[in-house]
């Protein structure tokens, strides 16, 4: 496919550090920012205090000492950012260092931001810990519309650190969210920012991440491995998605997950099916490409252009499903079996709507009723046993 | 694809590509507080209309307080000075640099120089000398190849003290890299051809070699599969506007890519033959690639195999038996070699042996091949290549690549 480079612009100002001893070059890294007393923000839980040690450690080689912010709370308010910052202030701190997505990533990027328009600007450090919703690296500030040079991402982290230690307190059901939501969020910026390819560079590397180590993650000899490339993917994935505007699935997603059991990434995983099959009606190129990363080369070549749209959907739904036939209580197999009505449907749009900037309300019940009515199944009858365009 | 066991990746280069792209400098510069930004390049760029095109994109919008278009083949220390001091008398506050290699190396030197108000360059060479945001710089590329406009490094020459300055940090990035058309338009086809195969070596060899990661292999297949689907159309075709752009895009992509996860022995050898023969690097390049993929293979044929989906297409991919495609992937790229050859009308060269200076002389004589494995030894970017390498070892690569013919697998070390 030709795909005309004419009018396209990205930009990801994020370095990612990842794999073994990531944490060790934390000091050369901030001191590479210009910055030699940072301050560690955490929020609380049952395993902040020995992610906080295990960062600590990291410094004990260098001349830093880093001050520590160790009990956010979940949900930070608006006095909880002005403390952080007051705090950084008094204790005379030049950088953030988020331990954690969530309210860590939310507190420390909201007041860098906040002491950058004080002062010289705050560098902040994003540490993920394997249970990310993906919104950690989105811009919560810009400026005028339509102007390239306007958007300031100052609030998106100078540097994603992720290392094994930090993500081995994080659960099966935990790591297996992020991964979703990685693969999910990863899957729409490739269909979304298509024509893009330093979008779908950072979107490709991690849908193919996600699918070939999400299982690994899980358990296992080598779930290191597997924790440390799906918090990668999903580090990637949010620069994709932030770079592409790729949010609906993780709006719709998230409120699913505030009606019921499963988390908003097993939601992300059984919507992803549903979303590609509403673009692939209007254009199945990128969902046909998408089948490159998602089942590698071999099966992408042996495809032709007609069938890739389907397979790439296929896989990414099986992928779903080998978790779901595993562990149906944490990864639904429909919208119906995680509790779901379909009175409720126009509400949930309705959150999804308020939560992103993209698509209207009408357009999340669009995809929340295909997802309830497992229309993929319909299309498939449609298309009768024999037809090799079935999605399922 | 494969996890390393720990990886670094950093981009912050806001790219920008279009046929207009030269009309958003100026929302760009303003997005950086600058206003005063003075024009870097060399004559022939300036010769070739390039700068007056650039000029009327952006006069509307924002004031150029200058042009300095004296910038050297190779970029030096007194140009450095030179523009540093225009800098200064024209109060400029941001620099666009357009131009290829050489022109954006003096860019980021004068933008070390006004921007730690310094008068000796040489307090700042090395790797992480320096510790602050730079001025803010806007690179125009004019030839699709380096990928100087999202690299971390620049080298520039003290002609006095007989040395090569080194400079590496993540502040001599550009703010933004600028891709229009316009600026490769005029670009000749063997020109063309040569600058394309210096990208695509630079997406080859950090595919292929050491410090490889997800999204450096992500980058590196893109630009390769640019450059499949754009190249011979463009050399046979150079008013093609889509495919001059999406070749200056496969050179941003596997600059990235390379300025991530580095070169190897094609780069080793290819500075080696540009320097003690001052041949052009990107002639050198296209030569030299199937012979790194040749000496590297029994380390990495998986890895060269994989690329023979994104420089071959579809069809071979899946005609072709697994254990065949990494010797798939290096006769593509000698065909591709054989095919700009006859497109240019026998400009672009086949081997070393081939490549001629303006007045038609040999520019690599088989007498010089010793002196060049020698300074082989010298350069750093054989540090990432998967096999090591001897004088014997880069002399006898050599001597297979100034006759075209393909190495002798049985003469090749193995670890």
């Amino acid at each position: 496919m030709v795909r005309d480079m004419d009018g396209i612009e990205f930009f990801s100002p994020v370095k990612i550090n990842a794999g073994r001893c990531a944490l060790e070059h934390l000091p050369s890294e901030l001191a590479s920012l210009g910055a030699r007393r940072p301050i560690l923000c955490s929020a609380e839980g049952p395993a902040a205090g020995r992610r906080l040690k295990t960062v600590v450690q990291a410094f004990s080689a260098s001349q830093m000492a880093p001050a520590v912010a160790g009990s956010l709370p979940l949900q930070p308010t608006e006095s909880d950012i002005d403390a952080l910052a007051r705090l950084c202030r008094l204790r005379d701190r030049d950088a953030f260092v988020a331990v954690g997505g969530g309210p860590a990533a939310a507190a420390a990027a909201a007041a860098a931001f906040r002491l950058s328009e004080e002062k010289k600007r705050i560098p902040w450090i994003y540490l993920p810990v394997g249970v990310e919703d993906g919104s950690e690296l989105r811009c919560r500030q810009t400026a005028a519309e339509n102007d390239p040079g306007g958007a300031l991402p100052r609030s998106m982290p100078d540097l994603a650190v992720v290392d094994p230690r930090l993500l081995s307190w994080a659960g099966p059901k935990e790591t297996a969210d992020t991964g979703l939501l990685a693969l999910a969020r990863g899957a729409e910026a490739f269909v979304r920012a298509f024509k893009n390819p330093y979008c779908t560079a950072y979107a490709a590397a991690a849908v193919q991440l996600a699918v070939n180590h999400l299982q690994e993650a899980l358990a296992g000899a080598h779930a290191a491995r597997g924790r440390t490339a799906v918090a990668s993917a999903s580090v990637m994935a949010a620069v994709a998605g932030q770079a592409s505007a790729a949010e609906e699935i993780l709006c719709a997603a998230t409120a699913l997950a505030e009606r019921a059991e499963a988390g908003a990434g097993a939601f992300a995983g059984l919507l992803l099916p549903f979303f590609l099959a509403g673009v692939l009606q209007q254009n199945p190129l990128p969902v046909g490409a998408l089948l490159l990363p998602a089942a590698g080369q071999d099966r992408y070549a042996e495809a032709s252009i007609r069938l890739r749209p389907g397979l790439a959907v296929r896989r990414l739904a099986d992928a779903y499903h080998r978790l779901s036939a595993r562990r149906p209580g944490l990864f639904p197999r429909s919208l119906r079996t995680a509790g779901i009505s379909a009175a409720a449907l126009p509400s949930i749009a309705e959150a999804a709507g308020k939560a992103g900037s993209g698509p209207s309300p009408a357009h999340f019940t669009a995809l929340l009723k295909a997802a309830w009515e497992n229309r993929l199944t319909h299309m498939n009858q449609e298309a009768g046993p024999n037809d090799p365009t079935r999605l399922l | 694809m494969t996890l390393p066991g720990y990886f670094e990746f950093c981009c912050p280069v806001r790219i920008v590509s279009g046929h207009r792209a030269l009309e958003q400098i100026p929302p760009l510069l303003r997005g950086l507080a600058a206003s005063r930004p003075l024009i870097v390049t060399d004559a022939g760029v300036s010769g070739a209309g390039l700068v007056e095109t650039v000029v009327a994109a952006v006069k509307a919008e924002i004031d150029i307080v200058g042009v300095e278009d004296d910038v050297p083949p190779d970029s030096d220390l007194d140009a450095v000075k030179r523009i540093a001091g225009a800098y200064r008398s024209a109060n400029a506050d941001a620099i666009i640099a357009v131009g290829g290699g050489s022109v954006m190396d003096t860019a980021k030197g004068v933008n070390i120089m006004v921007s730690e108000n310094s008068g000796d360059l040489m307090n700042f060479t090395g790797a992480g000398a320096l510790k602050r945001r730079l001025n803010p710089l806007v690179a125009v590329p004019t030839t699709a190849g380096t990928g100087s406009e999202v690299t971390l490094v620049a080298v520039i020459k003290n002609r006095e003290r007989r040395l090569k300055m080194l400079f590496t940090s993540t502040f001599l990035l550009p703010d933004a890299a600028v891709l229009d058309s316009r600026m490769t338009l005029s670009l000749p086809p063997a020109l063309t051809a040569a600058t394309a195969m210096d990208a695509l070596t630079h997406a080859v060899e950090a595919y292929t070699c050491l410090q490889k990661n997800p999204l450096s292999d992500a980058h590196a297949t893109a630009a390769v599969e640019l450059i499949r689907r754009h190249l011979l159309r463009v050399v046979g075709h150079p008013e093609d506007r889509e495919g001059r752009l999406a070749l200056a895009n496969a050179a941003t992509l596997a600059g990235i890519a390379f300025s991530n996860a580095m070169v190897g022995m094609v780069h080793t050898l290819g500075h080696s033959v540009g320097a003690v023969c001052r041949a052009p690097h990107g002639v050198c390049m296209a030569v030299l690639l199937p012979y790194g993929l040749e000496y590297n293979f029994h380390r990495n044929a998986h890895l060269t195999a994989e690329l023979l989906l994104p420089l071959a297409g579809v069809e071979p991919a899946a005609t072709t038996p697994v254990h065949l495609r990494a010797e798939r992937v290096i006769a593509t790229i000698r065909q591709l070699n054989q095919n700009l050859h006859e497109a240019t009308g026998g400009r672009h060269p086949r081997n070393l042996a081939e490549i001629r200076d303006r007045n038609d002389r040999p520019m690599v004589p088989a007498e010089r091949l010793a002196d060049i494995a020698e300074k082989a030894l010298e350069d750093g970017s054989i540090f990432y290549n998967p096999e090591d390498l001897d004088f014997a070892d880069f002399l006898m690569v050599l001597e297979a690549a100034w006759r075209g013919e393909p190495l002798d697998r049985d003469r090749i070390r193995k670890g």
